[in-house]
């Protein structure tokens, strides 16, 4: 935390010598904890021994996610507001709903995978996650059907902003989930065979837990912009 | 490492290879992961916009210096400033500091081998090419006319095809963009050398903390925009384009939503990089290092809420201009909290007039005046009499060039030998910063008084009455052009024939000047290990400086 920083900074004596902080006596105790990063870290809130890289990536890359859809939503709340003759709303097809429900079920099997994995139960892990994936892969699959059978029904973009919004929110949250299956398929790959080997555990958590991040964040952004669709026309 | 051990003479020492020397093939080069290399090329590529951009606003120029549309005509002239505007903003002005100095010297100042994600480091430079290749291809052929910002329905209705070319240029050099700021932060949150705590990281860091947040944050915002843009003309949805159901003031929300942030990304770097200069040139540690470090965080999150001061005019409820106004009243408050404390750092400073110093100084007093103007254009009353005039121009060429572009000569000059192990002409430096200063000046000065008598801007033709200033401000624009190209010839000469730099030319305690000059590949060899403050200057730190300047007899010209 950045209290500790202002701790660690004035508390350390001016004759504090290379040897001392690398003894970790120089500041205050824990405050460093060996070569390769700083000893405060912002989101380091658990005994790290090195900073989780994939954690702060996965943080920011977020970030970028939610301002991008931040952004779309923003827009679509605006036209939606307007409410000009152009806007003709449309019940939401049922396969979004089969969506919706695949999308969190996949996010109850992802965290069920976690906990075998923080467990080392191995062959658990692996099931849970490919059958993640696969609800991934199901999802993918009941949007298409989604965009189907509007397109059937002679519904275009074209004169109709709703339709429009419709079409662009959920190909850009597919395009995230496309993204979010390729990163599953990651830990997939890395789960498949079980591992005494302690350096292995650890990444293996670690990445369990930014993928994770992910994927749950895909499922909490896909319920928001079917509120919105559904709810806010 | 023992501090002391940093002012060894090390032009005694046989030198180890360098970054520049590790490799000379092309393929060294294109598929280097080394953040220096990096650096270097994004250098050149800048330059080479910038120069670009310099060419459009010379014809500009040279079209305002008489009342008729005679050099260019009307519809010319329109592409003329749209060109200068987008090269110089996305392709010069977003990339010029984070992606070279930053790119540099993030690394070394935190004592890393490199960026935390070196290979992503590599294709944010790709990116940045495809992206300014393809705007440089639609500018070629046809060009856009729009103004830089893209407004509709000037970008939809009435443009010709080539904004989508452009659009897809931004688009992709945006990534460029969001990728360089999460290598930043990524790097500053994990790669930080022993000791270095958030405290103790150069205030170049920190501001570079805050453009990278900017850079995440704001970015995406204008990649959907222009991608919603090409959705709206590809396929008709109705999004901005009110015949089909859309709203054209979303697009100047959206639009400034990034963009007006995007203006922090163009100053929050320059104002580390003066930071530094300024403390290090006054031998003195910086006033209120935590105040400075936070102000930039403040200004980038300030900056995502005054997006509404751009659009005064456009018709938004009164009260929306009310809040907006006020904000804008408060983000200034932490760029005044910089100003003053970096005068007080001056204060009683041992102040060296080196060329980056001298360049600092001009950034203060340039700064100031484009800071103070801003307040102008945010109070809702008063700025219904200056939008669209000169006035607008002055006040943002006062930011951005001088604040940014001279924080960037100001950085590059500084940081120089350190780049590249030689000195360049300190005589040529410092003419060089006193003719863009003076011609900064003549060129933009006029402009206010322009913009406050009515002239407007984007039109080729003016009233006779106009022409005087505009006379003054063609010949400032030809002096600044003088003072812009002699750092390319004495930098470049300087490569070849320049004085060795040594490890330290400006007695310095930041952790950047206790490894070689130029850097091997991987920096340092061995971990540093930061057992001082930022800016810690003293005996104690082995910075008698003006002992050391004596026996060593420095390089430096006092």
């Amino acid at each position: 935390m950045i209290r500790e920083g202002v701790t660690a900074t004035s508390d350390r004596a001016p004759g504090t010598t290379v040897e001392d902080i690398l003894s970790g006596s120089g500041g205050p105790s824990g405050s460093f904890r060996g070569p390769g990063g700083g000893p405060n870290d912002f989101f380091d809130d658990e005994d790290d021994e090195r900073p989780d890289k994939a954690k702060i990536v996965t943080w920011f890359v977020l970030l970028v996610v939610l301002m991008t859809f931040g952004g779309l939503l923003g827009a679509y709340i605006v036209i939606a507001t307007n409410n000009v003759l152009e806007w003709k709303p449309f019940d939401l097809p049922i396969p979004i709903w089969i969506s919706t429900l695949l999308i969190v079920l996949s996010s109850f099997a992802y965290h069920a995978g976690k906990l075998s994995v923080d467990r080392s139960n191995w062959t658990a892990s692996r099931n849970y996650f490919v059958t993640t994936t696969v609800l991934g892969g199901i999802f993918i699959a009941s949007q298409l059907l989604a965009w189907i059978a509007l397109w059937r029904t002679g519904l275009y973009v074209e004169g109709n902003p709703y339709a429009g919004f419709f079409y662009i929110l959920t190909a850009a949250h597919a395009v995230h989930v496309i993204g979010g299956i390729v990163a599953l398929a990651a830990v997939v790959l890395r789960n498949w065979q079980g591992t005494s080997n302690y350096e292995e555990r650890d990444y293996r958590r670690k990445l369990a837990r930014s993928v994770g991040w992910y994927w749950h964040f895909m499922g909490g952004l896909w319920i928001a912009i079917v509120v919105l669709l559904a709810f806010w026309k | 490492m023992q501090n002391a051990d940093a002012f060894n003479p090390s032009l005694m020492r046989e030198p180890k290879d360098s970054y520049l020397t590790n490799g000379y093939s092309i393929k060294s080069w294109l598929l280097t992961k080394d953040h220096k290399r990096i650096a270097l090329m994004y250098l050149i590529s800048i330059s080479v916009f910038f120069l670009m951009g310099g060419l459009y606003a010379a014809a500009i120029r040279l079209e305002l210096l008489t009342p008729n549309t005679d050099l260019l005509q009307s519809a010319t002239y329109n592409k003329a400033f749209t060109q200068h505007g987008i090269l110089m903003i996305f392709f010069f002005l977003i990339p010029s500091i984070p992606a070279t100095l930053g790119n540099f010297l993030l690394p070394l100042m935190i004592g890393a081998k490199d960026l935390a994600l070196p290979r992503i480091n590599l294709l944010s430079l790709y990116l940045y090419w495809i992206g300014g290749i393809l705007t440089l291809y639609a500018l070629m052929q046809g060009g856009v006319d729009t103004g830089w910002t893209f407004y509709t329905p000037y970008s939809t209705t009435f443009s010709n095809s080539y904004v989508m070319a452009v659009g897809l240029g931004i688009f992709i050099n945006g990534f460029s963009s969001i990728l360089t700021g999460l290598n930043f932060i990524v790097t500053i949150h994990t790669m930080r050398a022993p000791g270095m705590t958030w405290f103790r990281l150069p205030l170049f860091v920190w501001a570079h903390y805050a453009t990278s947040l900017v850079m995440i944050l704001g970015t995406p915002v204008v990649a959907i925009t222009v991608l919603l843009l090409a959705i709206e003309r590809v396929v008709r949805v109705g999004i901005f384009d009110p015949a089909i159901g859309g709203d054209p003031i979303l697009f100047q929300h959206l639009f400034w939503f990034y963009s007006h942030p995007a203006v922090y990304i163009m100053i929050l770097p320059g104002m580390g990089v003066i930071s530094e200069v300024i403390s290090n040139f006054s031998r003195k540690k910086i006033f209120g290092y935590e105040f400075i470090a936070f102000s930039s965080i403040a200004i980038a999150v300030f900056g995502f809420l005054v997006w509404g001061h751009h659009m005064f005019v456009s018709g938004q409820s009164i009260y929306a201009g009310l809040v907006f106004s006020f904000l804008t009243m408060v983000v200034a408050v932490p760029s005044a909290i910089k100003v003053f404390n970096w005068t007080a750092t001056m204060y009683k400073g041992s102040i060296s007039y080196d060329t980056p110093m001298l360049y600092a100084i001009g950034f203060l007093g340039l700064f100031l005046v484009g800071g103070l103007t801003g307040l102008f254009l945010g109070s809702v009353g008063l700025t219904v009499h200056l939008t669209d005039t000169y006035f607008v121009v002055a006040h943002f060429h006062y930011v951005m060039v001088g604040g940014q572009v001279i924080a960037y000569l100001a950085g590059i000059h500084y940081w120089w030998p350190k780049m590249t192990g030689k000195m360049y002409s300190e005589f040529w430096g410092k003419v060089s910063a006193m003719l863009v200063f003076i011609g900064f000046n003549l060129t933009f000065f006029p402009q206010f008084i322009l913009g406050y008598q009515g002239m407007p801007r984007r039109y080729a033709s003016y009233p006779a009455e106009f022409q005087v200033l505009n006379i003054f401000s063609t010949a400032g624009a030809s002096v600044l052009g003088v003072g812009l190209l002699m750092p390319v010839v004495y930098l470049t000469h300087s490569i070849f024939a320049g004085k060795p730099a040594g490890d330290n030319p400006w007695m310095l305690p930041g952790l950047e000047w206790r490894c070689q000059s130029p850097p091997t590949t991987y920096n340092f060899e061995e971990q540093p290990v930061v057992t001082w403050e930022a800016y810690e200057f003293g005996e104690e730190n082995g910075l008698d400086t003006e002992e050391a300047r004596r026996s060593a007899g420095s390089p430096v010209t006092v």
